[in-house]
């Protein structure tokens, strides 16, 4: 192949190759190659989420970490792990998964899977209690239910 | 006898050249595509010490976790989740290989190396439910220069060449393009970003509450899992009259990418705005897009020979068709 072919070559073939995920119906997002589809839709205000709480001896919500609730410091991969856990109907070993992540905690004496539903704009103009909550399980902090 | 050029007369073709649109298959000298394998792989080798102990926890999820196995990119081949051990051997040696890419050591094996174990360590990182979008340019870029002649100068390969009695090489179009190649995948990234608002949310993106609602809902998941989140976004959220100048600026950035192309004002201006947005996504939304906010992602767009090597020595000369 020619030394002025292969350049233009190597161009096609990667703007094609940038482009097809975009241009395919529906648009299929991946890695590396992504229709970037980072905030391009309008989710609405409401925002239902699948975290785990702590409860301190008082009954108080303590928030816990990423890597608690996930297994890593993502806070992405923390929310997709108890969707997928509540989802596949597996809150209650999940629930005790996390306690063992947690190990014994200086505050926490029980912890539940919850699905919190806030207004998102609200949650920080108007207060941070959930419009709903419900709790899928229960277990005691520092490794068992 | 053929009389000397004046300066002046030698001045003036050179300005012309600086002064027009640079083309992708104009000659460049080897310093600026080696300059570019330097600052990549650099990063690349400096996401990947610091993100150890971040990698190593998502290959745990293959003991703790392996139903939640969602392979992207070339893992979709994997029916199962890695071993840990596996992929902690994969980490080693692409750091191992980045290493020598950075110094350009062997450079036709430790390129390939670095790129493809770049590419399937952050793939493995994305195939647990969610897909991270801040390593897809230095991905691409790695490929890019691992097919390229990105340690012909500036590299201990060069080195060994010279010692050899290899003649130096000489500005050439195979030490542009793929510098070219690189600017090309960062604009073509970013205008699918904006595509990818058109074709979702159209005129309303802009103009209704999409931004907001996005920004209150990251940094609400945020504080819900114990994350740190931006008090500067939470303050944001409140006053709405901000985000339609804030989405319509984003957006124009990233639709308007291909300017970077003309090379001058319209790329130093618009590498400037594309610095600023992600700037204000970290402000608002507590999300680090290091490769761009280091300025890595925009290095293609810049004639990087003029950055010397060793870094703190300025090199004269080397000046063709340089990217204004």
């Amino acid at each position: 192949m020619g030394r002025r072919r292969l350049p233009w070559l190597a161009l096609v073939i990667v703007v094609v190759a940038m482009a097809w995920p975009a241009l395919r119906r529906p648009p299929t997002d991946g890695y590396p190659l992504s229709t970037y589809p980072m905030f391009s839709s309008d989710r609405g205000p409401w925002s239902e989420v699948v975290t785990v709480v702590g409860r301190d001896p008082d009954g108080a919500v303590v928030r816990l970490s990423p890597r608690a609730i996930g297994g890593t410091d993502e806070p992405m991969v923390a929310i997709r792990t108890a969707a997928i856990a509540v989802g596949g109907g597996h809150a209650d070993t999940y629930c005790d998964e996390v306690a063992g992540r947690l190990g014994a905690h200086p505050v926490v004496v029980e912890l539940e899977v919850v699905t919190e539903r806030h207004h998102a704009v609200e949650y920080f103009t108007a207060g941070e209690d959930p419009r709903e909550r419900r709790v899928h399980a229960r277990c005691a902090a520092g490794g068992g239910s | 006898m053929t009389a000397a050029p004046t300066p002046v007369a030698a001045a003036a073709p050179a300005a012309a050249v600086r002064r027009r649109t640079p083309g992708y298959l104009d000659p460049a000298p080897p310093e600026r595509l080696a300059t570019l394998r330097i600052l990549v792989v650099g990063f690349a080798l400096g996401y990947l010490v610091v993100r150890t102990p971040h990698l190593l926890d998502v290959a745990r999820l293959a003991d703790v976790a392996p139903g939640r196995f969602a392979p992207v990119g070339p893992l979709v081949l994997l029916d199962a989740p890695p071993a840990p051990v596996m992929v902690a051997a994969v980490l080693a040696v692409t750091i191992a290989a980045a290493a020598a890419g950075l110094v350009g050591w062997r450079w036709r094996v430790s390129g390939p190396v670095t790129a493809l174990g770049f590419l399937l360590l952050t793939s493995h990182r994305s195939s647990w439910g969610q897909i991270f979008h801040t390593e897809n340019l230095v991905a691409l870029h790695l490929l890019v220069l691992a097919a390229s002649a990105a340690a012909d100068a500036r590299s201990l390969d060069a080195r060994r060449r010279a010692r050899t009695g290899g003649a130096p090489p000489v500005a050439d179009p195979r030490y542009g393009w793929p510098v070219r190649l690189a600017a090309v995948v960062v604009v073509v990234a970013y205008v699918l970003a904006g595509w990818a608002k058109l074709r979702t949310g159209g005129i309303d993106w802009v103009t209704g509450d999409a931004l907001r609602n996005h920004v209150a809902h990251d940094n609400l998941r945020k504080a819900l899992v114990g994350d740190v989140w931006s008090p500067l976004g939470g303050w944001a959220v409140a006053h709405g009259w901000v985000f339609p100048p804030l989405a319509a600026a984003s957006l124009a950035v990233e639709l308007a990418a291909p300017v970077a192309l003309l090379g001058g004002r319209w790329r130093t201006g618009w590498v400037l705005a594309a610095w600023s947005f992600h700037l204000g996504v970290l402000g608002l939304m507590a999300i680090l897009f290091p490769y761009p906010l280091l300025g890595v992602a925009f290095a293609p767009f810049f004639a990087l020979e003029r950055l010397g090597w060793p870094p703190w020595r300025r090199v004269a000369g080397a000046r063709v068709a340089a990217p204004r």
